[in-house]
């Protein structure tokens, strides 16, 4: 990647986009937050206005990556992973600016993505295959079942051994092909759960934490993280989730495989 | 039937895979319905994760899978720095009981182990 790396232009933060309230804020914050002891509850508070703050500088850094295959929201999720450790790791002592700081480590977080993704997109075709036949097959047993089938039956309807579907499942999980990631399905007809779920707060109410949750969970594209609330605050199957989203079970799945990895990648796996 | 399968690993996220493997074929087994299924596996993901984020260097991580007619039980254990087991009030903990039936953690002797059980559907066709 880093050939062919646009050169930098102005970062938000010295654009005037940042008022010098703006960065008379940062510098109070950053400064509190390096005094601040770990298991202080404000380190959170802090912690979260830092990374919202800064949530346009990693958009800015992730349009030098645009033009290559990947949805700007999920180098946008990713690149703040990146922020919130450059959040943690800042020294404001060393007289350096945070935007300077911040940068090589969203860049790099978004880098390395692309290199996640170099590595897990060569599917072996046999697999992929598999993977269709299984998702098809699902679909058509769900209806006739009125639940999602098990492996057994899968690999009864299909013909294949119990094994060849395991295998096909795991490497839906395994690998996930750009195509599959892409906005391609029913992203624009999904219809506006957000609508029904209620606001974020409420369902994070009782989560310790969330300080730190909910801005991992904004910076997930809106689908990714509709499907989070879902399934975990609102309790619904998978198999409902797919229905509603109108994706197939086995994407909601590695949705949800995906999601988790980014939120813990975030919060540290403890939180 | 009814034996357990047990699995031991270094405790590192590359490891992992292994673990998910093993999970997805008791589950077949034990004949869960696929989303179940894929849900336990993600279960199984977070718990391996809680235990490798403080496992001390060069440690192992244990997962021992019990299948028992359409019932599973997965305990999911390794040395942890942790004087305490995972609270219920974590995000990980609001993700483990939404995916399994019942979950329960321990410290004992430093070592966190994370217990969950989880029930596939009956043989009788609905």
């Amino acid at each position: 990647m880093s050939d062919s790396e646009p050169t930098s232009r102005v970062p938000p933060q010295r654009s005037s986009s940042w008022s010098s309230q703006d960065r008379d804020r940062e510098r109070v914050l950053l400064a509190e937050f390096a005094g601040l002891d770990v298991s202080d509850p404000r380190r959170a508070v802090v912690r979260d206005e830092l990374v919202t703050m800064h949530v346009p500088l990693v958009h800015y850094l992730a349009r030098r990556f645009r033009d290559r295959g990947e949805p700007h929201d999920d180098l946008v999720q990713v690149g703040t992973i990146g922020l919130i450790k450059a959040v943690d790791r800042f020294d404001p002592e060393r007289g350096v600016e945070f935007s300077t700081y911040a940068t090589p480590t969203v860049v790099g977080e978004i880098k390395r993505h692309f290199r996640d993704k170099g590595w897990s997109v060569r599917v072996p075709r046999r697999l992929q295959e598999m993977r269709m036949a299984i998702s098809k097959a699902t679909a058509e047993l769900s209806q006739t079942l009125g639940r999602a089938p098990t492996v057994r039956e899968l690999a009864t309807h299909m013909g294949v051994s119990e094994d060849e579907v395991l295998d096909g499942i795991e490497s839906a999980q395994a690998y996930s092909t750009l195509s599959l990631d892409g906005a391609s399905d029913a992203e624009s007809e999904a219809p506006a759960l957000v609508d029904s779920l209620g606001t974020d707060d409420e369902a994070l109410e009782n989560v310790e934490y969330r300080e730190t949750l909910r801005p991992l969970l904004a910076a997930l594209p809106e689908r990714e993280r509709q499907i989070i609330l879902l399934r975990f605050f609102h309790n619904k199957t998978q198999s409902e989730i797919a229905q509603e989203v109108g994706v197939s079970q086995m994407h909601v799945s590695r949705l949800l495989v995906k999601s988790l990895a980014t939120l813990r990648g975030g919060m540290g796996v403890d939180a | 039937m009814g034996s357990d399968i047990v699995l031991t690993v270094p405790a590192q996220s590359a490891y992992v895979t292994l673990a998910r493997a093993a999970t997805a074929a008791a589950c077949a087994q034990a004949d869960f319905p696929l989303d179940r299924l894929d849900d336990i596996r993600l279960a199984v993901d977070e718990a391996c994760a809680l235990v490798i984020a403080d496992a001390p260097d060069g440690a192992d991580l244990q997962v021992v899978l019990t299948v028992e007619g359409n019932h599973i039980t997965i305990v999911v254990q390794g040395p942890s720095r942790r004087e305490l087991p995972v609270a219920t009030n974590t995000f990980a903990w609001t993700v483990l009981t939404a995916l399994v039936d019942e979950v329960s953690t321990d410290v004992s002797d430093g070592s966190l182990s994370i217990r969950m059980q989880a029930s596939g559907v009956e043989s009788v066709a609905l």
